[in-house]
């Protein structure tokens, strides 16, 4: 089980909902995953064409965490307003802290990261901060008293997988709340390793919504992940240089 | 009867610009008297106007011809010691010229040398002209009884003048303290406006607000946040609304939404 804050999850994959070639697709691969908590992100509306179809109404809600993310937000107060929106709606109490500090490879801002963090703690929310994969900032963070660190993989949406194993795996070991891998997930074999390393769970969008079959892939996702945990908790064998057979050395048949 | 909003020379181009373009659908004309900028500063000013969009016809230059000419402007006030009207006509054929008067013997000249209009003043005590003597009304209708082109008002004009003034033919009024001195410079502009247009024989303004960044005028049966979602066909969807930067909960949709309000309507989208 995974718990963040007051809250525990069956599921360890946690789904974005942006960028799906349909709503029909995207429901589906929603429900196959088995997801339990969906990041959406806070806009304005259209006012102006208030009658264009929005996922998370379509959506069963009280089957649903939702995970509001602030992207948009370059500053602590901006993702402090953003967080603030979303809750009004009554719909949920938790946030992503989303901070960019670099529009070409968006990674976090990790100052501002902080900053909202600890603003939003002291606001009452269940703070989830999406950050970088330093380990030092991890842990601040954790001190700072966030309910779970989501360390990226690789920058959002590029689908180059796990870059730094080494640093996640000093992140999960010293962490004392969650850790979800988010960002840079591109395949059921990153996600597979994300679990093995030790993560809690994983947070992936692109992955899922730009494969070429968004529903088989959400499915091999939460199959990879299942596997990946398991895999974990089953404690992997030792790695060694040289080959050790499997088969017995003594018996042999005589030539 | 028309509106003039007479700058006063205080704000940056930039500020002013930004005023200007809120403005814009109160007044029927500016007069740019921007006496301290240079001529560059004053054409780019113009030029700013204009590439946002602020209707050109609607901008007269102070004094400055040779200004106006190198612009889509066509409109230029003289003030009573300015370039001889007859010489600048003939100069800047394609400028029509106002000129600024205190007298009647002013006006009947003004209007004998082509003047496009009349800008009578000061006709109450001003602030920016304390210790001038104001020429109070009965020499002004005297002026707009005798010559056939639009006479205007300026000095100390408040909204309670209009009814009189218009009732005499005076064409409008020109304002510069009340409304670029005050506080709330918007305010009084749509003071001014609002009762031109009953005068008019319009309906009062209707309230404007910014709704997610555009400006919207709200239905007449329209008071809260409540009944602005239901026009908009939003009542029963998923919507988060911030009232001039403070979020409302929903048991405060019942906040009356005021003139010049800012409202944005917020949503959840797909998201990572």
């Amino acid at each position: 089980m995974l718990t963040i804050g007051n809250k525990t999850f069956k599921s360890r994959l946690l789904l974005g909902t942006g960028k799906y070639p349909s709503f029909d697709i995207q429901k589906e691969a929603v429900r196959v995953s088995e997801s339990e908590i969906l990041t959406f992100a806070v806009r304005r509306m259209n006012i102006f064409e208030p009658s264009q179809p929005n996922f998370l109404e379509q959506l069963d809600l009280s089957k649903y965490t939702l995970l509001p993310n602030t992207a948009g937000a370059k500053t602590a107060e901006e993702a402090v307003r953003i967080a603030k929106l979303a809750k009004v709606s009554g719909l949920c109490d938790m946030v992503k802290v989303e901070i960019i500090g670099c529009d070409r490879s968006l990674l976090p801002d990790p100052v501002e990261t902080l900053r909202a963090t600890e603003m939003l703690l002291n606001e009452g929310f269940i703070v989830l901060p999406y950050t970088s994969d330093d380990v030092v900032l991890a842990r601040k963070l954790c001190e700072m008293g966030a309910h779970a660190i989501m360390p990226g993989a690789s920058p959002i949406g590029s689908g180059r997988g796990i870059l730094n194993p080494l640093n996640l795996s000093f992140i999960i070991e010293q962490s004392t709340v969650p850790v979800i891998i988010d960002a840079g997930i591109g395949s059921p074999k990153d996600a597979a390793y994300a679990m093995e390393l030790g993560a809690d769970a994983v947070l992936l969008n692109t992955a899922v919504s730009e494969a070429y079959d968004p529903v088989k892939m959400a499915k091999a996702m939460r199959l990879s992940i299942d596997a990946g945990r398991l895999g974990f908790e089953a404690g992997r064998m030792p790695k060694r240089d040289y080959a050790v057979a499997s088969s017995p050395m003594v018996g042999l048949v005589p030539n | 009867m028309q509106l003039i909003a007479v700058t006063n020379d205080q704000m940056s181009n930039e500020k002013l610009v930004d005023t200007l373009l809120k403005f814009e659908p109160f007044i029927d004309l500016v007069i740019l008297r921007e006496k301290s900028k240079t001529a560059i500063e004053v054409l780019d000013l113009i030029d700013q106007l204009t590439t946002l969009g602020f209707d050109c016809t609607k901008i007269i230059v102070h004094e400055r011809a040779d200004i106006a000419s190198l612009t889509s402007v066509n409109k230029v006030q003289l003030p009573g010691h300015g370039l001889p009207l007859s010489s600048a006509l003939h100069h800047f054929p394609s400028i029509s010229f106002g000129k600024s008067i205190h007298s009647f013997d002013e006006a009947k000249e003004a209007y004998v040398n082509g003047a496009g209009w009349l800008l009578y003043g000061h006709l109450f005590q001003t602030a920016s002209k304390i210790g001038l003597p104001h020429r109070g009304t009965e020499e002004l209708f005297r002026i707009t009884k005798s010559f056939p082109i639009p006479v205007y008002a300026i000095g100390g004009i408040h909204p309670q003048h209009l009814q009189l003034l218009h009732e005499n033919g005076v064409a409008g009024v020109a304002i510069m303290s009340s409304i670029f001195g005050s506080d709330n410079v918007l305010e009084s502009v749509k003071s001014y406006a609002n009762m031109i247009l009953l005068k008019n024989g319009g309906d009062l303004l209707k309230k404007t607000i910014d709704l997610n960044g555009n400006r919207y005028e709200m239905p007449s049966d329209t008071e809260d946040v409540q009944t602005l979602l239901s026009h908009l066909g939003l009542s029963e969807r998923i919507v988060i609304v911030e009232l001039n930067r403070e979020i409302l909960a929903k048991d405060l949709y019942d906040k009356p939404i005021n003139d010049r309000d800012q409202i944005e309507i917020i949503h959840f989208v797909g998201g990572g």
